[in-house]
């Protein structure tokens, strides 16, 4: 044997060699791993070892203005499952399908997939079923607590609460979708916390496992100006006038005309938030669910008479001693348009143009203010611009381009044509012409309120004045004037005895899609307040579309606005005050007797009287009445008058057919009943053409052709 | 020949790799010994009672004389071989590759044996055929032959990585024992050629090497086993996150106490801890180099590179899979990961290296 060869020698040296080189190229790498890229693996280890757990926060409570619960929120069960801890998932699912009431052999395949780390099985567990899985006791199963929002009243003001979305994803907790769950959603949402803790690649925590807790904070409490007590008696008017009138859908706001605070408002349809209409679809479910009192631009009718009022009183244009000649119609360039009351008011001061609703009266006070003027307090009373209530998406209105505005647009805006509102807008703005001339921001929340044991915060939101329109004077004979409509005019049917109430019919009519007028469609509503000399609270009612023969607001909605004015006062305590001014209104009068005089006669008795009266059929000789004469009644009963199909007129009495061109087909049909003629339409939109023509001697019930061609 | 003393480095630094190993090991397979086996000592009992066995043959080698296990270095191969078929026949079948032989729990790789039989058989042939080396024919080829055989036997188990080292292995004997330049230069190429055959012939592998490139493209799949070797390292820092503290192990890092233990070590002892032991490797294969060196033959000396060159292959394979330096491949570390007859293997040999290094000239 003999020593290694001096090649080998070399050889083992240069391997020695390469291999140290190698060795400290790997030094040099692990170097580079752990020191320099380390930062960044460390990073993304660290989020694969950690699973953060989301903490709900206790999202706030929605009170009304006291303190009554509104929203709030519980917790449920959820349940989730992590397949790979699970020991016999066949066994597992049969237990769990059983009390979940599930497929079984999805829940199987489900819980079985080993790929997953956690799947949930279901959401917000009834009270029992989480009871009964926990006592099951399965290794493997988890249940997260996730909150529910809960609204105690249900369908109560619904509206104005929204709701939240049904499943955020797990760990946003409840998100506000609509309304002002949706609006307030920052405030009342809170911030949710984090559990962090370590676990193995299988999702198991380890036992050493390090936690932190990061805590959540709880969400702010919102109080609104809503008073549920007032909510419910509208709530209730609404209910009540649905089911009389199968109208399309019914607004109704009631606001403090002073702050500008909403009290209530209730729409139909409506829906519970607590199961909010989802399985129809967005766009169905946006039916129900929109608050149309903010949303719908609408036409307001003779209730914006009040704004044209005003305005011409702020402006000098009228004083309250102005007098006025209504023939019946005004003539506005060129075009004939129509007084309601066919052959005209006569002569009227302004309190009585604002009594009878007198729309040529209107068209004077608007183009004696003209475009500039009128459209200044269009704007300044909040028309053509959100009023900023915490509604989202509140619709604007739609006012006409100022500089492509006639004269005949101008009049009839003046009477409350040519103009879309949102019902909002016009409560708001009545509010301002009646309570000193302020025009408020309206709003549902008052207060914020902050408390989780440690730490509390009351911030009270003061009301927003966003300008004075009119003068306190000018808004002080407002009031008068309005009181006067419920007293003397057209407003009678809201009177509360004991009380000062002012107020303002208006019946609007609508436009198909497309521009036409929709026949025998209308928008019938009433605006009310009281006590009329300092106005606390004011109602406004629409009824779109009621399903009923007399459709006027005067008829539909007043009756409406009493009772929830009535109620509201008492409930919040206004004595009632018997003086000259209120006493009248509930002493008796005796019925006179009007069997066999012509309607017009009659109607001028009862009037006299102190008495309403409902005229039943077309005739026009009142053939029976009730209450029976020298009957004892309250001052502005109804007396209903039978006019017997017209037949009691036959006697060779002759009637001159009215001019019924350039007219809707509700008005043409409203002049020609009127007479007691009768209406055969041909085509559709403004009559052009009519047979017999105006001023015809004709027997009643006589049928006259009108021919309507849309409006070009 | 007079008796001298071992080389005691060799023998030191050996027993503090061998302990640093059982350490690591339970500290890397306690968490996984627990969920699967509900004994967190699972692992470490077995290390534990491997190292005994290794010790008892490190003693044993350490005190037979080298050259009288020459004459058995024929017979070494020829069981060796046998065992190879015998595995191929009755092996235990784990993930997809017949590779242990045994009973129960208690095998063994007939593959590492087959390492150390090769690296008898090469010294044994390369010293009685001293100064023919340079010969193709008459030097090298029985050696290529055999290495075929043993090589075409592992990788049919299939275990490329372990045939790869033998391959490995041999070439670095042959460059040692002094064959032609222009021949290994040859091997070379055939080598290269062969590997890049071997890689694209199975699917897995091929995967593997793109992982290697690219351990995101595939963060669940291919790369996953990457991702969490850097995630390991990464963690690690400076100084480690302190013993027994590795997150990774927590069944995020597969093979933690065998393939991918130097991560771990990585991960709790910091790079601090990375380089204590790869310097702790320098030492041993320094060490062994020099006995090689001093051998006072050419069979001892042979025998002495066969088994550095054995170690060093796996570390700098292991070490280079661990940083993503080289496509994954399983080879354990030596005297560190988990793997009983691997460690025993190494410290027996360790046994042998002891051995020779008392029969050395004074350096």
């Amino acid at each position: 044997m003999s020593a290694p060869a001096v090649t080998s020698r070399k050889r083992l040296l240069i391997f020695l060699l390469v291999i140290i080189l190698i060795l400290f190229a790997l030094i040099l790498r692990t170097g580079y791993i752990q020191l320099v890229w380390g930062n960044e693996l460390q990073k993304k280890a660290m989020d694969q070892w950690t699973r953060a757990l989301d903490v709900y926060p206790k999202r706030g409570i929605i009170y009304d203005r006291n303190k009554v619960v509104l929203a709030q929120s519980a917790s449920a069960d959820s349940i989730a499952v992590r397949p790979g801890q699970l020991e016999d998932p066949k066994d597992a699912s049969e237990k769990l399908a059983a009390i979940l009431q599930m497929d079984e052999g999805k829940l199987y395949k489900k819980i079985a997939d080993k790929k997953k780390s956690e799947v949930w099985i279901k959401r917000q567990l009834s009270r029992e079923e989480s009871v009964k899985i926990r006592k099951l006791n399965i290794k493997g199963v988890y249940f997260t607590e996730e909150p529910k929002r809960y609204y105690p009243n249900k369908d109560l003001a619904s509206h104005i609460l929204g709701f939240t979305m049904k499943y955020a994803d797990p760990g946003e907790g409840l998100k506000g979708q609509e309304g002002l769950e949706l609006y307030y959603d920052k405030y009342l949402k809170g911030v949710p916390g984090r559990i962090v803790m370590e676990t193995d690649a299988k999702g198991r925590e380890t036992s050493d496992n390090v936690e932190r807790l990061v805590p959540p904070i709880n969400g702010w409490n919102v109080i609104l100006t809503i008073d549920q007590t007032i909510q419910y008696f509208t709530e209730k008017a609404v209910s009540d006038a649905m089911d009389n009138y199968q109208a399309n859908k019914i607004y109704a706001i009631v606001m403090d005309p002073k702050t500008g605070d909403i009290l209530a408002m209730a729409n139909r349809p409506n829906f519970d938030a607590n199961n909010p209409p989802r399985e129809q679809g967005y766009e169905a479910m946006e039916d129900y669910v929109k608050n149309i009192a903010v949303k719908d631009n609408v036409d307001p009718g003779s209730t914006f008479k009040i704004v044209t009022a005003a305005s011409a009183l702020e402006e000098g244009v009228v004083t309250k001693n102005s007098t006025f000649f209504c023939p019946g119609y005004r003539i506005v360039d060129g075009q004939r348009i129509k007084c309601s009351k066919a052959g005209g008011h006569g002569h009227q001061n302004f309190f009585e143009v604002v009594q009878h609703s007198c729309n040529p009266a209107f068209m004077d006070m608007a183009l004696g203010l003209g475009v500039d003027r009128f459209y200044d307090f269009i704007h300044a009373f909040g028309f053509g611009s959100r009023t900023g209530v915490d509604i989202a998406g509140e619709e604007s209105g739609v006012i006409m381009n100022q500089a492509s505005v006639k004269n005949v647009d101008l009049a009839r805006m003046g009477f409350g044509q040519a103009i879309a509102v949102t019902p909002l807008q016009l409560i708001n703005a009545v509010s301002a012409a009646i309570n000193g001339g302020s025009l408020m921001q309206p709003r549902l929340v008052k207060a914020l309120d902050f408390d989780d044991g440690n730490k509390k915060s009351y911030q009270e939101i003061d009301p927003v004045k966003v300008r004075q329109v009119i003068s306190p004077e000018t808004s002080k004979i407002m009031r008068e004037v309005l009181q006067s409509v419920v007293s003397e005019g057209s407003g009678k049917k809201a009177y509360i005895p004991g009380y000062r109430v002012g107020g303002k019919t208006g019946t609007a009519q609508k436009y198909r899609p497309g521009g036409g007028i929709k026949q025998g469609a209308v928008i019938s509503s009433f605006i009310g307040f009281a006590p009329a000399d300092d106005p606390q609270v004011i109602v406004l009612f629409m009824v779109d579309e009621p399903k009923v023969a007399v459709d006027f607001g005067s008829v539909v909605a007043a009756p409406y606005v009493k009772s929830i004015l009535e109620d509201t006062l008492k409930y919040l305590g206004v004595k009632p005050i018997f003086d000259e001014d209120t006493k009248k209104e509930t002493r008796k009068v005796t019925v006179p007797n009007v069997t066999g005089k012509s309607l017009t006669e009659a109607a001028r008795a009862l009037h006299e009287a102190g008495l309403d009266y409902l005229a039943e059929s077309t005739g026009t000789k009142v053939t029976k009445q009730m209450p029976l004469p020298e009957a004892e009644v309250l001052v502005d009963t109804t007396v209903l008058l039978y006019t017997g199909n017209g037949s009691a007129g036959g006697e060779g009495e002759k009637v001159a057919v009215p001019d019924v061109t350039k007219k809707s087909v509700r008005e043409v049909n409203n002049s020609l009943t009127s007479v007691g003629l009768k209406l055969q339409i041909e085509g559709s939109g403004i009559s052009i053409r009519q047979d017999p023509p105006a001023d015809t001697m004709v027997a009643p019930d006589t049928v006259v052709t009108v021919t309507f061609e849309p409006p070009k | 020949m007079s008796k001298k003393p071992i080389d005691f480095p060799i023998l030191l630094t050996t027993i503090v790799l061998v302990g640093i190993g059982i350490v690591m090991v339970f500290s890397a397979s306690f968490y996984y010994a627990t969920q699967r086996w509900g004994d967190s000592f699972y692992f470490f009992k077995r290390q534990c009672l491997w190292a005994a066995i290794g010790f008892t043959g490190m003693f044993l080698a350490s005190r037979i004389d080298y050259s009288r296990l020459q004459k058995y270095s024929r017979l070494f191969l020829i069981i060796s071989i046998l065992l190879l078929v015998a595995v191929l026949l009755v092996g235990q079948r784990r993930n997809d590759a017949k590779r242990w032989l045994g009973i129960g729990s208690f095998t063994i790789q007939p593959a590492e044996v087959a390492k150390f039989a090769m690296i008898f058989f090469i010294a044994d042939v390369v010293s009685r055929r001293k100064g023919k080396m340079k010969y193709f024919f008459k030097g090298m080829f029985p050696i290529l032959m055999v290495a075929g055989v043993v090589f075409a036997l592992i990788l049919l188990q299939p275990n490329l990585s372990t045939a790869g080292s033998i391959v490995l292995l041999t070439f670095v004997m042959l460059f040692v024992s002094g064959a032609n330049l222009w021949h290994m230069g040859g091997l070379l190429a055939v080598g290269a050629a062969g590997a890049i055959v071997l890689t694209l012939s199975k699917g897995y592998r091929k995967n593997r090497l793109l992982a290697f490139r690219d351990p995101w493209g595939d963060p669940l799949g291919t790369g996953w086993q990457l991702i969490q070797s850097l995630y390991s390292l990464g963690s690690g820092g400076l100084f480690g996150l302190g013993l027994a503290k590795s997150r990774q192990k927590l069944l995020y890092l597969p093979y933690p106490e065998t393939d991918f233990i130097f991560a771990i070590c990585g991960e709790e002892l910091g790079f601090l801890g990375a380089i204590v032991l790869i310097l702790l490797f320098l030492i041993l294969i320094w060490r062994g180099i020099r006995v090689a060196l001093t051998a006072p033959d050419m069979f001892g000396s042979m025998v002495a590179a066969g088994i550095i060159s054995m170690i060093t292959i796996q570390v700098v394979i292991n070490i280079a899979v661990v940083t993503a330096s080289m496509p994954p491949t399983g080879l354990p570390l030596p005297f560190i990961s988990y793997g009983g007859s691997s460690l025993a293997m190494f410290m027996t040999s360790i046994g042998v290296l002891l051995n020779i290094s008392r029969h050395c000239n004074a350096a």
